[in-house]
């Protein structure tokens, strides 16, 4: 049998694992399908001279002693935190809301529109912190069903968890554009209203990773997430893993209930005593495994896992920054969410259980070129706007639907950014269908099954069970965003099946 | 603590008389929940007396002549989750309970198809396999798997939930000081059978208590329309679709029902619901309790840290050294305790959380007398089906748009209802060859988003009901010799439950176990000493089951005998 580890996937993920198992002296080959690494956190040049960021690009979550242990500074990483955290433009009927990292400047803001709000503030931050630091214990390492009576034990955790979000913070706070920016934060790639029960989870969630007292501060790459990427890939290699591109895995090699390698999709056979898939749960046991070598139970499983929460992303090159109504500079660095009020989320999730397009589309929008110019060519700035809370399966097929959506994207900015239109150069647009085709997101779903209390926790699955049962493989370990804690750039699925990995 | 001499001077020799009085325990509210902790209590002994604001005893049970000649229960309308060993404890067969098992489910369908679950598994296979052969291959699973964890449930709700919480601490906290119980031998046992159930079946349980019930049905199911039939256990009562989270926990609150011994049986009561209610009170008197009506309750009494009793809206006095509340927390926690009488800083935040209870009701009842049986398209001819429930559920989609118009504080246009002919089963109900028709109609918000809910919308909300009905019983509207339209603001003011919500306070999560309705009063006992809650916002509460009372009133009961056994009676809270 090989001692060497093959990585199924080179997003963060599957390098962190690739970078901590050749570290520990492991022999480790990382398969990527795709020309450049990085995954849902790759950098492109979607758009000719610009670096477009096609996932996530906040690394305000990641494991910040894996990356001293990986030496990412040395590799090329440089981080910078934006001033602000999320803001909301002004409109016609609603008030600009900014959220900063420091209270007493979110506080003075927030005096402007409600002096009620202003004073609830600190005290948010304080509680939001300390259940956030109940919960990240449980994050950061493969959980067992058992550990659920921890949380039946500790009722204002569960509350505040199992709770709708909306509700949760209505205790607290009054001003529509707090509470839409607060939900905007928490709801990206999640497929439910802030009305739901158990959206108070993300939230947690977020808070409970970013690791510190301050609100999920938001932190990026210079040069785009795809620099996380190349210092994870450089760390990897510098301690001997070997990392291929553009190597297609179409086969999980199992023999006799063990794994044997990989197959590539050009006949290629790679050897390998251990294989970490870091694809979604179905593309894993269904594409690369086969049904066929399951049993019945475990695919019926397997083809129940939920990928709600479909998302597109319009990246356009703009001639100068846009004029958001009421938002200074500063305010631009971090999360722009274009929502109203907490009912524009709410009505987005409904129009997707319809199989439709919402009518008002909420943007999470970045202006990414506001804290890293070097992101675009001179005097050009990159706008993405991210479309949360899309159908997958969308009524009448995504091709009528691009124009469709393009359409009411473009008329949703101009109204929160008057003559935005007009700075228009270029647009790129990636689809849910895209997600899928091209970085392997079942049904579009970024954070590789939906992040609700029913698909977290214990019932996510961890390095080598799934609540509560082993895989149903030898020598597989799972290491991707579909495995607990969750989606985001966090690097914890994969450090977690490098260390369940390590321990045998 | 001390006991009043009433109590402690051995138990049962109070004086009452109206007005005041001096009695051994006083529970507030006459509903089931309160009939039932007053009968355990007279069972053992102590002098008990139930106070009920309204004139008839009954709560949201109570039967009524709401037309001329038709007598029925106005608000609820079935019986399953009436537990077991209330029923035996109380003896209450002997005192009138007479269940008649409702045998049959039929959803009718657009287009004169239809759904119809019968008891035979044999018809019902042949029914769902007309739809899908796989789904009713697929049912016997699933309902086996729905009495696994309906089971589960069950044996769970026979612990209070702070012992449970406590026993299931030792066995995965490293440190549970906060959780400082005792556990009895039969709550350890309990803790020992959860945390060692086979990973699949806690695997379920968590599932239950996280996912939508659309999602859990799909893990069996494809057919939309069994999923919509199945799924509206999962939302009666709740401001909640199938779609959303936390609904399967719904799902499963409705199964731990049993009606003689056979699991998952919805019973109906000869009489109507508020039958149930009098055989309960019937069960109470026989053993010495007294109930008063029109006795609105104002106050708590307390002296020195512990409840004395409690002062009537009318300023009468009654004491005594136990007060349970049946009320919901709004009521209980808030409105009837003074902050100030809790000892310690325990009373602080009570009546701020209580105020945070999601209790808004969701549903409307509108009743009809109707001169003939109703003719449904799919099923035109009288037939067993009448005898069952009729659900219109056609499909998912229906039923979360239904949802979605609530949510944003409308009433639901083309309703989700759930009914019964309640005339079919108890003829005394309605003048000979006439039936009421009890529709249970969802989504009802209990506050709209434009206006009051005054005459014309409550008129509009049942012509939307009348004109459902018709578009799967043609000619109903011809039909129809009365119409009572009750929405939650009604439910509210004739069964005193804030906000409406039948089961006082949506079964969610967040308001179940050690939050139900308290994280301070999980457990029966409210911070004030001498002072219980017993109501369906206890503990897994909600429906006629009397389970959460009758663990309220072993509670005190206990709790009495720990101080009977302190030396000297003095110092000691229990």
């Amino acid at each position: 049998m090989s001692d060497r580890v093959a990585i199924v996937g080179g997003g963060h993920n599957g390098l962190v694992a690739a970078a901590l198992l050749a570290r520990s002296g492991r022999d480790v080959v990382l398969l990527e399908a795709r020309p450049e690494l990085g995954g849902l956190a790759a950098t492109r040049e979607l758009i000719p001279g610009h670096r477009v960021d096609a996932g996530s690009n906040d690394l305000g979550m990641f494991r910040r002693s894996v990356m001293e242990e990986l030496e990412l500074g040395g590799h090329g990483l440089e981080l910078i935190e934006a001033p602000a955290v999320a803001a909301v433009p002004a409109t016609a009927d609603s008030s600009a809301v900014v959220l900063w990292p420091e209270v007493a400047r979110t506080v003075e803001g927030l005096g402007q529109v409600s002096r009620r709000d202003a004073a609830a503030w600190p005290g948010f931050v304080f509680e939001l912190a300390e259940r956030a630091a109940a919960l990240e214990p449980l994050l950061s390492r493969p959980l067992e069903l058992a550990d659920m009576g921890r949380l039946l034990i500790a009722p204002e955790l569960l509350r505040a968890l199992s709770s709708p979000l909306e509700e949760s913070l209505r205790e607290r706070f009054e001003n529509p554009s707090l509470l839409a920016a607060l939900c905007g934060v928490a709801l990206p790639a999640t497929g439910l209203g802030p009305r739901a029960n158990g959206t108070g989870w993300p939230l947690l969630f977020h808070c409970a990773l970013c690791g510190s007292d301050r609100l999920a501060p938001v932190v990026r790459a210079r040069g785009g997430a795809g620099a996380l990427a190349s210092a994870l890939a450089a760390s990897a290699a510098a301690s001997g893993a070997e990392i291929r591109t553009g190597a297609v895995v179409s086969r999980i090699l199992v023999d006799a209930g063990r794994v044997a390698g990989v197959r590539l999709a050009d006949g290629e056979r790679i050897e390998a005593g251990a294989v970490i898939s870091t694809a979604t749960l179905s593309v894993t046991f269904l594409d690369l495994i086969g049904a066929p070598l399951l049993e019945p139970r475990f695919v019926r499983r397997v083809l129940n896992v939920k990928y709600r929460g479909a998302a597109a992303r319009l990246a356009l090159s703009l001639d100068g920054l846009p004029a958001f109504r009421g938002l200074e500079r500063p305010a631009l660095t971090g999360r722009i969410v274009l929502a109203e009020q907490p009912d524009d989320i709410e009505r987005a999730a409904d129009a997707a259980k319809y199989r439709r397009l919402p009518d008002r589309p909420w943007i999470e929008a970045a202006l990414p070129t506001a804290l890293d110019p070097s992101l675009a060519p001179a005097g050009r700035h990159l706008l993405l706007a991210t479309v949360h809370h899309l159908p997958f399966n969308l009524e009448g097929g995504w091709a009528a639907g691009r124009p469709e959506l393009l359409g009411r994207v473009a008329a949703e900015l101009e109204r929160w950014a008057p003559g935005i239109g007009d700075l228009v150069r270029e647009h790129a647009l990636l689809l849910p269908t895209d997600y899928e085709a091209e970085y392997g997101a079942t049904a579009g779903g970024l954070h590789h099954g939906e992040m609700n209390p029913s698909q977290s926790l214990w019932l996510r699955p961890t390095a080598s069970a799934w609540a509560g049962e082993p895989l149903p493989v030898d020598g597989l370990w799972l290491g991707g965003a579909g495995c607990h804690p969750g989606g985001g750039l966090t690097g914890l699925p994969g450090m977690i099946a490098a260390v369940s990995l390590l321990r045998g | 603590m001390t006991l009043e001499p009433a109590a402690a001077g051995g138990i049962g020799s109070g004086t009452p008389s109206r007005g005041g009085g001096r009695f051994d325990a006083i529970v507030v509210g006459a509903g089931h929940n309160g009939l039932v902790a007053a009968a355990y209590l007279a069972r053992a002994g102590l002098d008990v007396v139930v106070l009920e604001s309204s004139p008839e005893i009954g709560g949201a049970t109570r039967s009524e002549e709401a037309f001329p000649g038709f007598r029925f229960s106005v608000f609820s309308y079935l019986v399953s989750l009436l537990r077991p060993e209330v029923i035996h404890e109380l003896d209450l067969v002997r005192h009138g309970l007479f269940l008649v098992p409702t045998a049959s489910t039929l959803n009718p369908l657009p287009g004169g198809d239809c759904l119809f679950r019968e008891a035979d598994p044999q018809r019902t296979y042949r029914h769902i396999a007309r739809h899908s052969r796989r789904d009713a291959e697929a049912l016997f699973e699933y309902k086996l798997e729905m009495r696994r964890m309906g089971h589960l449930m069950y044996r769970l709700q026979r612990a209070a939930p702070d012992e449970l919480a406590a026993a299931i601490g030792d066995r995965v906290a490293e440190s549970a000081e906060h959780l400082d119980v005792d556990v009895s031998a039969e709550v350890a046992d309990i803790a020992r059978y959860f945390l060692d159930l086979p990973a699949a079946r806690l695997r379920s349980f968590v599932q239950m208590l996280t996912m939508s019930s659309a999602d859990f049905l799909g893990q069996w199911f494809e057919s939309d329309v069994l999923k919509a039939a199945l799924s509206s256990s999962s939302i009666i009562g709740s401001m909640l679709s199938p779609r959303t989270p936390g609904s399967a926990y719904v799902l499963l609150h409705h199964y731990m029902g049993e009606v003689d011994g056979v699991y998952r049986e919805w019973g109906f009561q000869k009489g109507g619901t508020g039958a149930v209610a009098a055989t309960i009170a019937k069960a109470a008197r026989s053993h010495g309790a007294e109930i008063r009506t029109d006795s609105p309750v104002a106050r708590v009494l307390a002296r020195d840290g512990r409840a004395t009793g409690v002062v009537l809206a009318n300023g009468d006095e009654l004491s005594a050294g136990v007060v349970m509340s049946s009320a919901a927390p709004q009521i209980s926690l808030g409105r009837l305790l003074d902050p100030e009488d809790v000892p310690g800083d325990a009373g602080a935040g009570l009546a701020l959380r209580a105020a945070r209870w999601q209790s808004g009701g969701c549903a409307g009842k509108v009743n009809l007398a109707i001169s003939g049986l109703p003719r449904f398209e799919c099923m035109p001819e009288p037939g067993p089906h009448l005898s069952g429930g009729i659900t219109i559920a056609p499909g998912l989609d229906y039923v979360d748009r239904a949802y979605d118009e609530a949510k944003y504080g409308g009433f639901s246009e083309r309703p989700f209802i759930d009914m019964i002919i309640p005339s079919v089963l108890d003829p005394d109900m309605a003048p000979p060859g006439k039936h009421v028709l009890s529709c249970f109609v969802q989504y009802a918000p209990y506050e709209l988003a434009a206006g009051d809910w005054d005459d014309g919308k409550r008129e509009a909300f049942g012509d939307a009901v009348v004109r459902t009905l018709a578009e799967y019983a043609p000619g109903i509207e011809d039909q129809i010799l009365h119409r009572q339209v009750l929405v939650p603001p009604d439910i509210e003011a004739i069964a005193g439950i804030p906000g409406g919500n039948i089961f006082h306070g949506e079964l969610r999560l967040s308001q179940l176990f050690l939050l139900r309705p308290d994280p301070a009063a999980a457990a029966f006992r409210t911070p004030l000493p001498g002072y219980y809650l017993c109501g369906s916002s206890t503990q897994f509460g909600g429906g006629i089951s009397g389970g959460p009372a009758r663990l309220a009133a072993l509670r005190v009961l206990d709790d009495l005998r720990g101080v009977e056994s302190a030396a000297g009676g003095g110092g000691e809270t229990p």
